[in-house]
């Protein structure tokens, strides 16, 4: 279909495109911009694995045992442990003293909870937060400041420290207190390694961890009362863990984040008033050191919290726009799928049903349209089938659009009594069909590509609806004649869908959005109406079935009427057609857009049903390809590779259903995993770059197809 | 001995007479439609330089953010604030 060439583009004098120099200089900057962009995506990516990189709470790590490096004075010391000076210095809680530490936080759902029961009994608590979560949760940072409590460092992403090289180590610390320092203005020298719990605990490899942040400045607060309310063990247990076994201070570890926190807030309020009333003090742990509060955060850090902090919060953006969007074109897809499989079953029953009868046969005579540029390989086998067509006063005319090579002489030589040719200067195929219609004078026009085959009965069957006064055009049943290789056999499952499918669908609708140049018929009176085709779009067929509906026609779809068309046969033949199509189609849409607002089927209901389903649903569908690819390398594999299998199931399911409407082989269809891969990416890119072309307002030639003459597919006779 | 075949002759006005092309007999056709502008296409190229510079512009802008973004975040490690030392005697009971 409307693979049809013509004589290239003229140069176009005005555009500064064609010299050298500005050529090499936009394809440098186009590199670059492709990079800028691949940056982005790529510091998307990075921090959003960076900041989700596989969390899981605290105490669920299991370690090693080997402490022989750690020294005894700190397995058996406090749980403050300090290297500032020449060596390792433990620190207790001073006796009846208590700091409550809060770690993984902060939450949206828990740690406003967990201050409403602190603020409730005014008890002040250390809370140690994970810095990709304050980020993302600034607000909540800046209350727990705000109600006088005290903010220590759990690391950013909270990763196993002592599993870390130094310099990510380091990078998780100083990114922790960069976040801190642009959402509560301070700086904190609290530091608490995840999945640590006691001091007599220390591996050797946490001791070295300890001993290098300790050097750096931090203070690393361990913990000696564990609530163990990370198993959520039931508020009872809870209380009975957090409270300290004899007079001493202690420091007692909660959590605020990671899972239903509701036991841990049940049990604070009831756990504070009784150890209040058995006169334990609350403090925070650098009170109870007795070290002065945090100090102001310096200003670079402060700066460079912010562009942390807005880095977070961006690729999360981002990342939810793109989660967003591939939900809709999820749910587009599917919706399109049921309405096809309902719609299309449903078209097909009907027209099979005996009863079914455009009215009285039609056997009016019909005059067959044939542009032709340039298809000496095609045209003989295409018009002798055209002539022996089981019609009554079947006539073809060939309107050869200044070919070079011998396209006249091989109709000549057919010797056919009902075939014509002319000649017209280059003009385009729009021009040639106008020559065509005006040249003949039969009411019933069909026209039909010089590289299509049609069956001895394809020509009566097609004008039949037109027993239908209200029918102003029939759409064909197009084919692909060479199915040989794989680009063949994936085109011909296109074929098979969109016309079996797609175009039933659009039938049943009223709005066929295009009539293809490879078979269609025209009623004389519907192509005046349309004003005959236009040469102000690449989609001349497209054009014209959108300004025959628009005047009023009924546009219709006879399934039984089938041609075959040679397709394109390598991959940048293909690109060439589909980036016409594409481009055409757009330009069509955009030319008829004002349907939109007039009375009538078409434009109310179809124009737009068409908009959503050929050009912005195929637009996000790459959404599906990329996000399988970041689920398979970052998310949950196997959830993944089922949603994308879903997908492939749903595309399986669609395909056997247009191929047994239209009673095809299903041999074909065992390339359609493969299809998934290579040719569905393609289609995106020709679409991508048309609609780009479309946007800049660049002028597109005319393509030329090579012809092979492969109708290895098409009924011979 | 031949003489190389070059120098100056004067000739009059030469006259030919040939068929005009239109007299000729010919399958030709001519139409002649009036040709409506092509949708999207903008003759003038404005639009496309207007957005090339819109595109370059947000590049250079977006390169420049990412730039400050990274080099903020590996301009080596924020340290925690100075503070008394334990050893000292500030964390002892």
């Amino acid at each position: 279909m409307t693979v049809y060439g013509g004589a290239p583009a003229p140069f176009d004098p005005e555009s500064t495109g064609q010299i050298p120099a500005v050529r090499r200089r936009r394809r440098v900057l186009r590199v670059l911009l492709t990079l800028v962009v691949l940056l982005l995506l790529g510091t998307v990516v990075l921090v959003e694995v960076y900041t989700d990189a596989g969390f899981s709470p605290d105490g669920t790590d299991p370690r090693s045992s080997r402490d022989s490096a750690v020294p005894p004075a700190v397995l058996n010391g406090g749980p403050v442990i300090d290297f500032s000076g020449d060596t390792a210095t433990s620190a207790r809680m001073p006796a009846k003293t208590l700091a409550l530490t809060f770690d993984d936080g902060p939450d949206p759902a828990w740690t406003p909870k967990i201050l409403d029961v602190l603020a409730r009994h005014h008890v002040p608590a250390t809370f140690f937060v994970v810095g990709s979560e304050v980020a993302r949760h600034p607000e909540l940072a800046r209350r727990i400041k705000a109600e006088g409590h005290e903010i220590g460092a759990h690391t950013f992403t909270h990763p196993d420290l002592a599993s870390l090289p130094a310099w990510r180590r380091d990078l998780e610390n100083s990114q922790t207190q960069l976040a801190i320092a642009y959402t509560t203005g301070r700086s904190t020298s609290l530091l608490r390694p995840p999945y640590s719990s006691f001091a007599d605990a220390l591996t050797d490899g946490d001791y070295a961890t300890v001993r290098a942040v300790g050097e750096q400045g931090y203070l690393t607060v361990l913990d000696d009362v564990d609530s163990e309310d990370w198993k959520r063990p039931g508020v009872d247990a809870i209380v009975r863990n957090a409270t300290p076994p004899n007079a001493d201070g202690a420091i007692v570890l909660f959590h605020d984040a990671g899972g239903d926190r509701s036991q841990t807030v049940t049990a604070l309020d009831r756990l504070i008033p009784r150890l209040q009333r058995d006169g334990f003090r609350f403090t925070t742990v650098t009170q109870a050191m007795g070290l002065p509060a945090d100090p102001r955060a310096g200003a670079a850090d402060v700066w460079r919290g912010r562009a942390l902090v807005w880095t977070v919060r961006a690729a999360d953006g981002v990342l939810r726009l793109l989660w967003v969007l591939l939900i809709v074109a999820g749910g587009l897809i599917l919706i399109r799928t049921l309405v096809l499989f309902l719609f299309a079953w449903t078209h097909a029953r009907r027209r099979r049903a005996p009863s079914w009868s455009w009215g009285l046969p039609v056997t009016a005579p019909v005059t067959i349209v044939v542009p032709a540029y340039n298809e000496e390989t095609t045209i003989a086998p295409a018009v002798s089938s055209l002539a022996r067509s089981a019609h009554p006063g079947v006539k073809v005319l060939v309107v050869d659009d200044a070919s070079t090579d011998g396209t006249t002489a091989a109709v000549d030589a057919l010797k056919l009594g009902n075939v014509r040719v002319v000649r017209i200067p280059s003009g385009g195929k729009a021009t040639a069909l106008n020559t065509g219609v005006a040249l003949c004078h039969d009411d019933l026009i069909v026209m039909v590509d010089a590289d299509t085959v049609v069956t001895p009965d394809a020509i009566h069957q097609l004008v039949q609806p037109f027993a239908d006064r209200r029918v102003g055009a029939v759409a064909g049943n197009v084919k692909v004649s060479n199915r040989r290789g794989l680009l063949g056999k994936w085109q011909h499952i296109e074929y098979v869908i969109g016309f079996n499918l797609d175009r039933r669908l659009y039938d049943t609708f009223g709005c066929i959005p295009t009539i293809p140049g490879a078979l269609g018929g025209f009623r004389r009176s519907a192509l005046s109406d349309a004003g005959g085709l236009s040469t102000d779009t690449l989609a001349e067929d497209t054009d014209l079935t959108m300004a025959i509906q628009r005047a009023g026609w009924k546009v219709v779809y006879q399934e039984s009427a089938r041609a075959y068309t040679e397709a394109p046969a390598t991959m940048r033949q293909l690109w060439r057609q589909r980036y016409r199509w594409s481009y055409g189609t757009m330009q069509a849409m955009w030319k008829h857009r004002r349907a939109v607002l007039e009375p009538g089927h078409f434009g109310r209901g179809g124009l737009p049903l068409i908009a959503v389903f050929t050009v912005l649903l195929p637009l996000l569908a790459p959404l599906i390809d990329l996000m399988a690819v970041y689920g398979v390398l970052f998310l949950d594999r196997q959830v993944t590779l089922l949603g994308w299998l879903a997908v492939l199931v749903i595309q399986i399911l669609t395909a056997v259903l247009a191929f047994r409407l239209d009673r095809e082989k299903l041999g074909p269809l065992w390339t359609l995993p493969l299809q998934q891969i290579v040719y569905r990416q393609l289609m995106y890119l020709v679409l991508l770059s048309s609609a780009l072309a479309a946007l800049t307002g660049r002028r597109l030639g005319w393509q030329k197809i090579r012809r092979t003459g492969d109708f290895s597919s098409a009924p011979s006779g | 001995m031949q003489r190389p075949p070059h120098g100056r002759a004067k000739v009059g006005r030469a006259v030919g007479k040939a068929r005009l092309p239109a007299e000729d007999v010919t399958s030709l056709i001519r139409a002649e439609s009036p040709e409506p502008p092509p949708v999207f296409v903008d003759p003038s190229g404005a639009r496309r330089r207007r957005l090339r510079w819109a595109t370059y512009a947000a590049g250079l802008l977006l390169v420049l953010v990412l730039a400050a973004v990274w080099v903020s975040q590996l301009t080596g490690p924020a340290a925690p604030p100075a503070r008394p030392s334990c050893s000292a005697g500030a964390c002892t009971r």
